[in-house]
């Protein structure tokens, strides 16, 4: 009985700074991510393609980050793939005047 | 003999074809404004054509009454006063860049093939004043808008002139068109869908105004903003309002959106500044 808690204890106290690693390397990973996708919002920026909040929730989520609320900055990034995703998807598909000018003012 | 005379032949008709080709091209702008223009006369048949230059006050009476009471003691007056004497105060710098006198915003903008790109009123300010060696005017700020309305002022009822005279100002004419045409931000909206196909139709308690006569009346003191503003602050809310991210003022985008913008107003009387809600 007495080694059990002894192993028990031990056990834990290796595992106090396995987890510190492993929210230090999934903080990283989250700051990786914003800056990759800061330069893709500065390139939808330069498409004109960008829409009005994808910037603001990546700053939210850099605050987040910086809370160390992992999940919620998490949430806010997946939303700004979304918004990037959709916002360059919609500018790829106007490429073509005709096809965006109505029927009644084609020549 | 025989083979030269062919070749002769053949050089002239490619000559001709690509000469009607850029004859054809340049005539854009013009078969736009004959179906622009079109649009809105059949759509609205019961308006007269100058009367497009009101605005959604053309077309909304109940608008138009309080417009007109507002018009009556009108809020933008001290801006022209301040902007005569803003005008005044560098008098000779702005006649060596304006020889023709203040009285010019219906020719504006327009394309300067040096500089190749379009020049818009307060572009063309603020270059003046950096060859004068002047500290340059926030496209936003109260000094730049109060010129604008001096100008504007001096240019009442001369009728909208804009040119597009060469291929690079077509390009830059075509850009602006696309603009206009193309779908943004998360409600997927383009310039044209509120003020073409919806225009005269409520959007909540506000009256959607026509494409046509929307240039005519800039500056613009809107009780919204209570305080006089440019149309490109005009495009940024737009923009906004459909969820874009919005471009800067006097922007080169926004820039070629306003020469495609003010073309199709073409024949219609300059009669800003004005007020708007």
């Amino acid at each position: 009985m007495k080694n059990l808690i002894l192993l028990f204890s031990l056990v834990s106290i290796l595992l106090v700074p396995l987890q510190s690693l492993s929210i230090e390397n999934n903080n990283k990973k989250l700051h990786d991510h914003i800056s990759s996708l800061e330069e893709r919002i500065n390139g939808a920026a330069k498409q004109q393609a960008l829409w009005r909040d994808t910037e603001k929730l990546l700053l939210e989520a850099e605050k987040q980050l910086a809370k160390n609320n992992l999940v919620h900055s998490q949430e806010l990034i997946d939303q700004v793939e979304f918004q990037l995703k959709q916002s360059l998807q919609q500018s790829l598909n106007q490429h073509d005047i005709d096809k965006l000018v109505p029927y009644y003012l084609k020549h | 003999m025989y083979k030269n005379i062919c070749y002769f032949i053949i050089a002239y008709l490619c000559l001709g074809v690509s000469l009607s080709n850029a004859e054809s091209q340049l005539n854009e702008p013009k078969k736009d404004l004959e179906l622009i223009q079109g649009y809105f006369k059949q759509r609205f048949p019961d308006i007269a054509f100058a009367e497009f230059a009101n605005g959604v006050y053309a077309l909304d009476m109940t608008a138009r009454e309080n417009w007109e009471a507002l018009e009556e003691f009108p809020p933008y007056e001290m801006h022209i006063d301040s902007g005569q004497i803003l005008w005044q105060e560098y008098a000779s710098t702005y006649e060596t860049c304006f020889p023709e006198g203040p009285g010019i915003k219906h020719l504006y903008p327009l394309w300067n093939d040096e500089l190749q790109t379009v020049i818009t009123i307060p572009y063309a300010i603020n270059l003046c004043r950096k060859q004068a060696n002047l500290e340059e005017y926030d496209y936003l700020s109260t000094e730049m808008n109060s010129l604008v309305a001096f100008i504007a002022n001096e240019s009442r009822g001369n009728l909208i002139n804009v040119q597009v005279s060469n291929d690079s100002a077509l390009k830059a004419y075509q850009a602006g068109k696309k603009f206009y045409f193309t779908r943004r931000g998360q409600l997927n909206f383009a310039c044209f869908h509120c003020h073409f196909d919806n225009a005269g139709k409520k959007l909540r308690t506000e009256s959607l105004g026509p494409a046509l006569g929307q240039t005519t009346g800039w500056p613009t003191y809107r009780n919204k903003w209570g305080a006089l503003g440019p149309l490109h602050k005009r495009y940024i809310g737009c923009n906004k309002q459909v969820r874009a991210a919005p471009l800067a003022a006097q922007s080169e985008t926004y820039r070629n959106l306003e020469y495609f913008h003010t073309h199709m107003n073409n024949g219609l009387p300059i009669n800003g500044p004005s007020v708007r809600r």
